[in-house]
């Protein structure tokens, strides 16, 4: 791997007077009376978006259920045993194969039923995931659409206002029709 | 040429501890060293290197003149128990160990072993070890407290993956969905009471409502099932604070997605009560990212000033820093470049590695 060299010198920040700025805006916003988090705040739209459950976190959700599938499976292998050596090793080997078939004979349906949940919860966020996106293309779509529109209906004024002053007539306000 | 076992307690990929074993095994496999990892749990089977089982590496260190370098971050009965007993030159590697308060009424197991293994550090540091390798000056004045000779402790940052994560492809598709216009504030790290997370999210909320409500932070890191009563009292505080749609838990991610992180954020943010280095800061200096954060003793001696810290725990403060950092461009050049530098003449992999080749260097 190539060395690392450092680049050349900038001129440095005076972080002291830069922290004396920031703690008298600091000061500022806490004396100003202003809501200075989320939950002292007037139910805004701004509040209302933070907390919009449409804001899917994929991302969380699949971290947490591959970290509960790594522990659907109660007995999952034969540990090495590196505590014993030689022949004793393999005996507790042995012994600790056979505890783990009892324990996944016993815990048969509750191993079956952890893998099922995990692997609907994993398609669960797929298909939500996949209906955002789609959701979100028709959305991107539809501002197209509504762009093009807009601009269809500028382009028509325009071309009002131009046959207006070739007329010698006053331009005709034809976005009040719109408003209304 | 000396044969050297690297002992640690647990091996995985992705930790701290793990990745700095790692390194050090192929330096010095490298430069023709006889080396051996020893540990007494697997995490899981994606390491790269073979290792031993660590009740082995008393028989691979039969010979006076060979080394055993013990890696130690939490209790750790068999490794101080091989420390003790072993006859062959000693190397205590201390990665430092969270104070067992920062998990009361969280994980009764993880304060008891935080304890115990404060407690171990104290007596690994009056034993007759040949080297301490502490990871920073921060924990080298732990351990001197504790009766090591000062002459004995070597600060050696630990070896990480931030050139690896520098050359690393990005995740296309994690990077699009954070490029969105949104100003991404990240912080890395495991979900862990250490690491401040309640103050990040209060500060978030506070940037979010007087600043930028176009924003989102980002917690990357692992989420440890031992620890999900902490989770949830931070999904509380997040529940409480109205952001839910605004702060994502990303859990424990690939290489690609990490860099796609970093390449995304705006801001990097650090909270942690406790550190004994912080690696994640030596990434975000590799990458460019400005750091803005409270700053407890290790966290400031790794950045310095090449970041906007505070020593006190304080929302609004960190909000008005956030956007200072987020909205000035001349900051933030200046902030990256200050980081880059320092990175490149402390943290950068040749200089770890002449660090630590330099303090063995009674030994080999």
């Amino acid at each position: 791997m190539a060395e690392v060299l450092p680049s050349p010198e900038f001129s440095a920040v005076d972080l002291n007077s830069l922290k004396r700025e920031i703690s008298q805006e600091a000061a500022g916003l806490r004396s100003s009376g202003r809501p200075l988090f989320p939950d002292e705040a007037p139910n805004t739209t701004r509040a209302a978006v933070a907390q919009h459950p449409a804001a899917f976190q994929a991302q969380s959700i699949r971290s947490m259920t591959a970290l509960a599938d790594s522990f659907a499976d109660p007995a999952p292998h034969v540990p090495p045993m590196h505590r014993f050596r030689g022949p004793f090793r393999r005996l507790a080997r042995l012994a600790a194969r056979a505890v783990i078939l009892a324990t996944r004979f016993m815990t048969d349906r509750q191993r079956n039923f952890n893998g099922l949940t995990t692997q609907t919860l994993s398609q669960l966020t797929d298909s939500v995931e996949q209906s955002i996106t789609d959701l979100t293309e028709q959305v991107r779509t539809l501002q197209e659409l509504s762009r093009r529109q807009a601009q269809r209906i500028e382009s028509l004024e325009e071309t009002l206002r131009a046959v207006s002053a070739s007329d010698g007539e006053r331009p005709t306000d034809t976005s009040a029709g719109r408003r209304g | 040429m000396a044969r050297i076992a690297l002992c640690t307690q647990a091996i995985g990929s992705g930790d701290a501890i793990t990745n700095d074993v790692l390194a050090m095994f192929r330096l010095l496999s490298t430069l023709g060293h006889e080396c051996r990892i020893f540990s007494e749990c697997v995490l899981n089977s994606e390491t790269p290197t073979p290792t031993w089982p660590i009740e082995e590496a008393q028989r691979f260190l039969r010979s006076s003149d060979s080394i055993l370098i013990l890696h130690f971050g939490l209790r750790w009965d068999a490794g101080i128990e091989l420390l003790k007993t072993a006859r062959c030159r000693k190397v205590f590697r201390y990665h430092n160990v969270t104070p067992p308060e920062l998990f009361e009424g969280v994980n009764s197991g993880y304060e008891n072993a935080c304890r115990i293994g404060k407690a171990q550090a104290a007596a690994a540091a009056a034993l007759g070890t040949d080297l301490f390798l502490p990871n920073s000056q921060f924990s080298v004045d732990e351990l001197i407290f504790h009766g090591a000779p000062p002459r004995q402790c070597h600060v050696v940052p630990p070896f990480h993956q931030a050139d690896l994560l520098y050359e690393a492809d990005a995740d296309l598709s994690v990077l699009d969905h954070l490029n969105d216009g949104s100003v991404n504030l990240l912080t890395v790290g495991r979900v862990s009471p250490n690491k401040g997370h309640p103050l990040l999210i209060d500060a978030f909320a506070a940037y979010y409502q007087l600043y930028q409500p176009n924003s989102r932070l980002i917690i990357t890191g692992g989420i440890d099932p031992a620890l999900l009563a902490y989770l949830a009292q931070l999904r509380e505080q997040i529940r409480r604070r109205r952001v839910i749609s605004r702060v994502v838990f990303a859990g424990k991610v690939s290489l690609a997605a990490l860099k796609a992180h970093y390449l995304a954020a705006g801001v990097f943010l650090v909270g942690s009560r406790h550190e004994g280095f912080c690696v994640p800061l030596v990434e975000a200096m590799r990458l460019r990212v400005p750091v803005v954060g409270f700053g407890c003793p290790a966290v400031r001696e790794t950045l310095g000033d090449a970041g906007l810290l505070w020593e006190t725990e304080d929302p609004i403060l960190l909000a008005a820093s956030i956007h200072r950092v987020a909205s000035d461009q001349w900051l933030t050049q200046r902030l990256t470049e200050a980081g880059f530098n320092r990175y490149a003449s402390r943290f950068s992999d040749n200089r770890i590695q002449e660090c630590f080749l330099e303090s063995l260097q009674g030994l080999l």
